[in-house]
């Protein structure tokens, strides 16, 4: 029977070919049951991923707040850890600057944001401590109106060439990128700057577009991990991954304002200034 | 597929106790967006608010989404990332 009680749900003697199942609807979605339901047992193919919606942020002042947490943190002023940041975009237009998300505010607040300056995409991390920042840019534009996997991944190496430890990789693809520098830098600080979808804290700058499966990891993606993820341009499920640390579906399983965190990390995100949810997802 | 709001206001700072955000896609005040100079904000909605209906606000400037976008990319609403 079709799957018609939510996404990776099990059935009743079911062929389902995602989340399997058992015969109650009281298992997590995404996980293999110890059943003896008939059928494929197996986790299904990141084809029949269930998709259906997006958030679409107008540029103007929508935003996702999800808050603070320690486990949005990648570094203690000494050191810095490993951490991977995926996300899907369809920018609206050619906006000289989009936040797509942050964990960045006034100068003592700052952490990381990926953010997309001419199309291209840039991930910036900062020792607020020492006022010093890394980042690191692709080289060649992303397209604008259609769909485009971004995963930015940091080995957490930290020092003075931490940006030698940044990689972009664009729809599946390691990106060229140029890097640039400033200060001393040591380690990004934790700090209490919530992380924010789709804006810049301390600054007026904002995403205009489509976004989708959002997700943050705390390792260094490889290749292979972000090629899965990328899945020839149709979101893949990222439950299996252990080091995920949060992933916002961006209204599939959500009620508005919710975007509920469907990873281990709790940090639910509400949606401020916009309730709807888009039906336009990568395909 | 979600609808943007269809119209977007630019307000005085000084009307913002007189905004009712209950008819506005903004949250409250402490979620608006102001320029820089923070002397206007945006509000959005589909459906115009009885205070603007009444008087009891007048915007300082009305826009579509797009002219919103094209406005929020000057330098008086926008301004590079601080590094």
């Amino acid at each position: 029977m079709a799957v018609t009680n939510g996404w990776g749900q099990a059935a009743v003697n079911n062929t389902i070919d995602y989340g399997k199942g058992k015969t109650t609807a009281t298992n997590d979605w995404g996980k293999i049951y110890d059943s003896s339901a008939s059928g494929d047992t197996s986790l299904g193919t990141a084809t029949t991923f269930p998709n259906t919606k997006s958030i679409l942020l107008d540029g103007v002042d929508d935003f996702v707040d999800c808050g603070d947490n320690n486990n949005l943190s990648f570094g203690d002023g000494s050191n810095d850890s490993p951490f991977s940041i995926s996300l899907w975009v369809k920018l609206s237009g050619t906006n000289f600057i989009e936040a797509a998300l942050s964990k960045y505010g006034i100068s003592s607040k700052r952490e990381y944001i990926v953010y997309i300056v001419n199309q291209k995409v840039r991930l910036l991390i900062i020792d607020a401590s020492a006022t010093a920042h890394r980042l690191v840019e692709t080289s060649n534009a992303i397209s604008v109106g259609s769909w485009v996997n971004i995963v930015c991944v940091y080995n957490g190496v930290g020092g003075n060439n931490a940006e030698n430890g940044i990689k972009i990789y664009i729809n599946g693809s390691l990106s060229s990128t140029t890097s640039s520098k400033g200060g001393t830098y040591v380690a990004m600080e934790n700090t209490s700057q919530p992380f924010q979808i789709g804006r810049y804290f301390n600054g007026a700058q904002y995403f205009a577009g489509n976004m989708d499966e959002v997700a943050v990891f705390n390792s260094e993606l490889s290749l292979s991990d972000v090629t899965a993820i990328y899945n020839s341009g149709v979101p893949a499920s990222l439950s299996s991954y252990s080091s995920l640390v949060s992933w916002w579906r961006c209204g599939d399983n959500d009620t508005s304002p919710t975007l509920t965190d469907n990873g281990s990390g709790g940090n639910n995100g509400t949606m401020t200034n916009f309730t709807a949810f888009s039906t336009d997802v990568p395909t | 597929m979600k609808k943007q709001a269809e119209t977007y206001a630019i307000i005085n700072i000084a009307d913002l106790s007189n905004i009712d955000f209950s008819q506005v896609g903004e949250n409250n005040e402490n979620t608006i967006r102001k320029s820089i100079d923070e002397s206007q904000f945006v509000i959005k909605w589909n459906t115009t608010p009885t205070f603007i209906t009444d008087g009891t606000v007048t915007p300082l400037q009305t826009l579509n989404h797009s002219e919103a976008l094209t406005l929020m990319a000057t330098e008086a609403w926008s301004e590079p990332i601080e590094i």
